[in-house]
């Protein structure tokens, strides 16, 4: 099997050894992303209609081709990447999310916070009578929501922000993004 | 089947944020190719020029840990291939060779 992989490549390397460069282009449509255990904090009983409990984290995109990657100009050979879907899996704290009435997850350069108006890219804006919620919540991004304006940084930040009848006590989800991606070479 | 980081790295610049995605892949090639054969007895060599298509595709199935930013707390997120992705390459392809025939009149 070895030597047959190394006769078939052997047009390759004769091209490569001219220095010819091979036109290469990828695709991935569903290159899922997930942060475990993903915490919320507690709201106290009695609280005021509209109240919102969230959960920020900064997600490391230099191992998901954003510049400033050791692979210098990965970023600039992206053409597509979209957030096609997102869904929450419960773990402590809750057993469902029947309690959500509304759920947001926006994305931001956690650079450009220091700007007046720091460019925040909306993902998800789900209310109750969307989607059915089990202890699994699958929101589908409907049209999918462009990520390359975040992907010059190698750091993502993401808010999720919970709004209904909050758990009194913390509570924890693992969220999964599910991005799909092309890319030439 | 089969991990092939060292194949594909062989003959195409992956880039280094990418290889932990590439945990097997398969693929599928076809060359067109024109060229030149002279020999001598039984001896022949042979100049091959054309083009080489490539047809793979990747799985990964098991998780990438993603290292926390500096700073950050909570656990490591963790990426996978949903589904297969799919690459494909195009490129000028060369083949060098000599062919030695054994047997029959010399």
């Amino acid at each position: 099997m070895r030597l047959r992989h190394w006769f078939s490549a052997f047009p390759l390397t004769g091209a490569l050894a001219l220095g010819c460069t091979p036109s290469i282009v990828i695709d991935a449509p569903d290159i899922e992303v997930t942060q475990p255990d993903l915490q919320f904090p507690a709201t106290p009983a009695n609280v005021a209609p509209g109240t919102t409990a969230s959960a920020i984290y900064t997600l490391n995109t230099s191992r998901l081709g954003a510049a400033g990657s050791p692979d210098a100009g990965t970023y600039k050979s992206i053409q597509r990447l979209q957030v096609t879907r997102v869904a929450l899996n419960a773990k402590t704290g809750i057993e469902d999310f029947s309690f959500l009435n509304h759920l947001t997850v926006t994305a931001t350069n956690p650079a450009s916070t220091y700007l007046p108006n720091p460019p925040v890219v909306p993902i998800v804006d789900y209310q109750a009578s969307d989607v059915a919620a089990g202890a699994s919540l699958a929101l589908p991004v409907d049209p999918p929501v462009d990520m390359l304006p975040l992907w010059a940084s190698t750091r993502l930040r993401l808010t999720i922000t919970a709004a209904g009848n909050l758990p009194t006590v913390a509570w924890t989800a693992d969220v999964v993004f599910s991005l799909s991606l092309r890319m030439t070479q | 089947m089969g991990n092939v980081n060292s194949v594909l790295r062989l003959f195409f610049q992956v880039p280094s944020w990418m290889s932990g995605y590439v945990q097997q892949a398969g693929y599928s090639y076809y060359n067109a190719h024109l060229g030149i054969e002279f020999g001598r007895h039984n001896i022949t060599g042979f100049i091959h020029l054309g083009g080489s298509y490539v047809n793979a595709t990747v799985r990964a199935p098991n998780p990438v840990t993603v290292p926390q930013p500096t700073g950050s707390t909570g656990s490591p997120a963790q990426v996978l291939l949903g589904q297969d992705a799919s690459v494909r390459a195009f490129t000028i392809s060369a083949k060098l060779g000599l062919i030695v025939f054994f047997g029959g009149p010399s």
